[in-house]
């Protein structure tokens, strides 16, 4: 028998059948997973479990060995990470990848500019006046949004990492993507910070509608705020599901705590 | 046995351990429970001489070896078995335990891995990178024995393996520890580490949250510990 | 020694640890050439000469005896790798150094075998190599670089293979030599045909292969100092006025100044390349000697004089874009070597061709004539220079404040934050090659105006390694350090008339090179000094149009 597949969304990215190799190593096995507009999807698993190597397979970084990558109803499997990112797909990194030699300000404009700049040639040397101004509006917006307007002068590296955090999370949303995929936002903040970070992410939801797909370890951030979870363990999809489901799944709860001994 | 003391630690300027104080006894089993990103990765580093003390201090039988060399604290017999795959995985098996044996008692350590876990025996030939990560895991578990230690730091050794494998490296601590070995535990599989353990420790965002006996830790409590119910 | 050195380079930026390992291949070659002189020992042949008759051919019996040392060089090593406890050390420190310090064996003592047993099997292949060759510092170091291209044959890891990949290397070179025999413009094939292998191989290789292991590490970011505006301004009127007296002051040296002018445009290529986006490249000479060689063409064939100019600038586009094929692939050091292989490849292959500085290998490059205006004196010849120079540093000052700079930049922390953002990187490194070897280009054809005829000597594929060691030591801004590397490689030496602080000079810059490679994760005290002096610029980053712009909204708001 086989399973039936819904098909991809049209309205957000979609992976139908991604399966990833490592030499001998299977990081994810067989995944469907949809992350549409307008609601924060969690991604969580123990440790190991795939979480990253499935970000990586979205947005092009890695070489799935099966399945596909899906935005909008487009497959975009072949396509490189700038093609996906120009189609509307965003995502920060889990060991922050900062522009760390530039200000704060310059980092997030870069969100917006690269984008903008593509493949072209021309485009990647000179900004036009307009753009020029879309590309400021959007860098103050983002910083506004993500309270961070008063570093804007500070260098990138000079930022503690609850701040860094922040400046990724705006130079993404400086570039105007519809979906983004936050890879362990949380992680080095402290209580106070996560709070903080999740009332942003509220925000976003709530000014920008875009689709948010959020690989977390910090459980108490993904119960507050996400809409819909999948839980990964070995590769492998264990459950799908709201974050009351997720409370209650005995599977879950295997896979965070190990099985009862036999 | 092995102590640490005020300890404080951390990468380019981000404190991730702040003041902690951690004993293992001689023979005892030790689990260190946390959820991710609350510094128990980095206390093994710090245990292990990999990552540099920003405060405290660490005790050997009562002496201070703060600041010693990770070489020269794995002499002393501390084998830390590292997160992820610890071992070299351009290097065959076999390379893999010479390095892991005291020298001049290479051909004996190997002896001693294949009794371990005979699987290494039918890959001694083989780059270490190309076996499964169960295999990966067993022969970097073989230095916990090989090498003779007084104890081992063990970080998420089941980490994404079987359930089956993980079955057999737990019933290789047991033995490790039935002989005398002093064990410190940091794992996922919270149910499994606290049936093998005398002592708990549970580490949240840096600091020492509960240190005691496992049967005074409610299995519910750790649970909403780790979803984050209880901040 | 160099065991210590390794260790104090690590976490420094790539294209800085190239930098260090070129001041270290300097600062030897130079103490070489200064103690034993720039001619070539030749040295008396030690092993017998006669030649027994083999399959048909004449073999040297010292020939044989080289071989046999070599099998058995090789198989020793090959043989301790694989068996010896500190053998398997050496492979797995490369693996893992703290898994290794962890398994009881300290990584520095594994290094410091590593380079011992490096130096001495090097040692060892001088002293085979030395009565076939010659002693020569220049040409044992192009023989490092051939090794590279056996080496990676041998996928930088097998031992075996990489022997057999020697023997191809060496066996192919011979061969090509009877080809050539019967195609003359191949004349440098041979000689070129080791490198010809490394650049292939490099550019077929895996690229997983190829990605530094320190790429993974996060690097410090470069300390940019930037000066407090009224000292930055204060020294741009006073250079600008020395520049423009210099003619008045400096009487009959005045050539020299003209051609540190020139350099100029050399070190501001490098500067954009290397320091704004942390890429390698050796090839710069090539791109030098492409852009004379083709101003000679373009001037001889009638096209008026800044109009030929410009032509060979453009000309040495495409060479650029060549060499960021490579950029792609590779980073660090394996793009080094590859850059560097293509200097060499085009020196040997392509500077001998008719094409390039004609048949007898040196062609008359003229100076502008403009009726009226003295150009074509030396005053006058400066000036023009000088006019070049400055529009140069214009416009790299102007591509730093615009969209390509800050793509650049970006570029230099994170490549894969710039192409998951939507910018495609490869058009950009694209893009800064051209323009880096349009700026190198305009400084060749400019030495051929100044020189009045032109020929491959000046472009050597180890100036282009002389010039970014220069550069490195030259400053941290942006186009100051152009001028004072300008001055540095073309005005001190004439100035100085003791040939043993001349020859001084590489291994003082070899040095330097290494000292400020390993101040770059600390910042060099210089710099933490003149940033004393304005303190309210303390830990912000450089002014940027962005945030002038934003300021002005704000305010406008």
């Amino acid at each position: 028998m086989t399973a039936v597949v819904a098909p991809p969304t049209t309205d957000g990215l979609s992976v139908r059948g991604l399966s990833v190799r490592f030499g001998g190593l299977v990081a994810v096995d067989n995944l469907d997973l949809d992350a549409p507009e307008g609601r924060l999807t969690g991604l969580i698993g123990p440790n190991g479990a795939g979480k990253t190597t499935t970000f990586d397979a979205c947005s092009g970084l890695n070489t799935p060995s099966e399945g596909s990558v899906h935005l909008f109803g487009n497959d975009v499997s072949r396509l490189g990470p700038p093609a996906r990112a120009q189609r509307g797909l965003g995502r920060t990194f889990q060991r922050m990848e900062l522009f760390n030699s530039l200000s704060v300000a310059d980092n997030v404009a870069l969100g917006r500019e690269a984008a903008m700049a593509g493949s072209n040639v021309l485009r990647q040397i000179v900004a036009s006046r307009h753009e020029q101004d879309e590309m400021m509006e959007a860098a103050a917006g983002a910083m506004e949004l993500c309270g961070i307007s008063d570093l804007a002068d500070r260098r990138a590296s000079a930022l503690s990492t609850g701040q860094r955090r922040l400046v990724e999370l705006a130079r993404a949303l400086a570039g105007r993507f519809r979906i983004l995929l936050l890879d362990e936002p949380s992680s080095g903040l402290d209580h106070n910070e996560t709070a903080r970070f999740g009332d942003i992410l509220e925000r976003v939801m709530a000014e920008r509608g875009v689709g948010l797909l959020l690989v977390e370890h910090d459980m108490s951030l993904v119960m507050r705020v996400c809409h819909h979870v999948y839980v990964l363990d070995f590769g492998k999809l264990i459950f799908e599901g709201s974050t009351d489901d997720i409370r209650d799944s005995e599977i879950v709860r295997a896979a965070y705590l190990g099985a009862e001994e036999v | 046995m092995f102590a640490l003391r005020g300890v404080s630690a951390g990468y380019e300027g981000t404190t991730v351990l702040r003041d902690v104080d951690l004993v293992v006894p001689p023979s005892s089993v030790v689990a260190l429970l946390g959820p991710n990103g609350a510094g128990k990765t980095t206390l093994l580093r710090v245990a292990s001489g990999l990552l540099p003390l920003s405060g405290g201090e660490l005790l050997l039988d009562g002496q201070p070896v703060t600041g010693w060399s990770p070489t020269k604290l794995a002499q002393a017999g501390i084998c830390h078995i590292p997160e992820g795959r610890g071992v070299f995985r351009n290097l065959s098996v076999k390379d893999n335990l010479v390095l892991q044996a005291a020298a001049g008692e290479e051909d004996d350590a190997i002896g001693r891995a294949i009794e371990a876990f005979p699987v290494l025996g039918r890959r001694l030939e083989q780059r270490a990178g190309t076996m499964s990560g169960g295999e990966q895991q067993m022969l970097a578990l073989a230095r916990a024995y090989v090498s003779k230690p007084r104890l081992v730091l063990l970080d998420e050794v089941s980490m994404g393996l079987a359930p089956r494998i993980v079955d057999e490296i737990f019933e290789f601590l047991r033995r490790l520890a039935a002989a005398g070995t002093a064990l410190l535990l940091v794992e996922q599989y919270v149910h499994r580490a606290l049936a093998e353990s005398d002592y708990v420790y549970l580490l949240h965002r840096g600091r020492i949250d509960f240190a005691g006996e496992p049967t005074e830790l409610a299995d519910e409590e750790v649970f909403a510990r780790y979803l984050g119910a209880v901040a | 020694m160099l065991e210590r050195l390794a260790r104090a380079l690590r976490g420094v930026s790539l294209a800085m640890s190239i930098v260090a390992t070129i001041g270290i291949l300097l600062a030897i070659q130079g103490v070489a050439v200064m103690r034993y002189g720039p001619r070539t020992l030749t040295m008396p042949a030690y092993l017998p000469t006669r030649s027994i008759r083999m399959v048909g051919v004449n073999v040297g019996l010292d020939q044989i005896i080289t071989f046999l040392v070599a099998l058995v060089a090789a198989t020793g090593l090959y043989l301790f790798f694989r068996y010896s406890r500190m053998g398997v050390a050496m492979r797995g420190v490369v693996d893992d150094p703290d898994l290794l310090a962890l398994n009881r064996v300290s990584p520095v003592r594994a290094r410091r075998w590593a380079w011992f047993l490096g130096s001495s099997f090097a040692a060892l292949s001088g002293v085979l190599i030395a009565p076939v060759l010659g002693l020569e510092a220049f040409v044992l170091t192009l023989l490092v670089v051939q090794a590279f291209g056996a080496a990676a044959i041998g996928r930088f890891s097998s031992l075996p293979l990489t022997y057999l990949g020697g023997l191809a290397v060496g066996v192919g070179a011979s061969l090509s030599t009877k080809f050539v025999a019967s195609v003359p413009s191949l004349r440098g094939l041979p000689s070129s045909f080791p490198f010809l292998v490394l650049f292939v191989t490099l550019l077929v290789l895996p690229r997983r292969l190829l990605v530094d292991s320190g790429a993974a590490v996060a690097s410090p970011p470069p300390h940019t100092h930037s000066l407090p505006p009224r000292v930055a301004r204060g020294g741009l009127v006073l250079g600008a006025g020395v520049a423009l007296l210099v003619p008045w002051i400096v009487g009959a040296r005045l050539p020299v100044y003209t051609n540190a002018v020139i350099y100029v445009l050399v070190f501001l290529s490098l500067r954009l390349l290397v320091r704004t986006s942390n890429q390698v490249s050796l090839a710069h000479a090539g791109f030098a000697a492409v852009g004379a060689a083709a101003f000679a063409h373009f001037t001889h064939a009638g096209l008026p004089w800044p109009l030929a100019l410009l032509a060979a600038g453009l000309v040495g586009v495409p060479v650029g874009a060549v060499v960021a094929i490579p950029a792609i692939r590779m980073s660090g050091l394996y793009l080094a070597i590859a850059t560097f292989g293509f200097g060499i490849l085009l020196e040997q292959l392509i500077y001998p061709q008719s094409f390039m500085f004609g048949a007898n290998g040196s062609l008359a490059v003229p100076r502008p004539h403009v009726s009226g205006v003295d150009l074509a004196s030396d005053r006058g010849f400066y000036y023009v220079a000088l006019t070049v120079a400055v529009l140069a540093s214009v416009v790299v000052a102007w591509i730093h404040r615009s969209r390509l700079g800050r793509l650049l930049r970006g570029l230099a922390d994170s490549p894969t934050a710039l192409a998951t953002h939507g910018a495609d990187t490869k058009v950009t490194l694209v893009i800064v090659f051209c323009i880096s070897a349009f700026l190198a280009a305009l400084a060749g054809a400019l030495f051929g105006a100044l020189t009045g005829s032109i020929d491959g000597t000046p472009f050597g594929s180890f100036s282009s390694i002389y010039w970014l060691a220069i550069l490195a030591v030259a400053g941290n801004g942006l186009i100051a350090p152009a001028f004072v590397a300008g001055i540095f490689i073309a005005v001190v030496p004439a100035y100085i008339t003791n040939h043993t602080i001349i020859d001084l000079f590489p291994v003082m810059f070899g040095m330097s090179a290494i000292g400020n490679a390993i101040m770059s994760t600390r910042g060099s005290p210089f710099a933490g000094w003149l940033q004393g002096a304005s303190i309210r610029s303390a830990g912000r980053a450089d002014r940027s149009p962005v945030r002038d712009r934003m300021i002005i909204q704000e305010v406008a708001a």
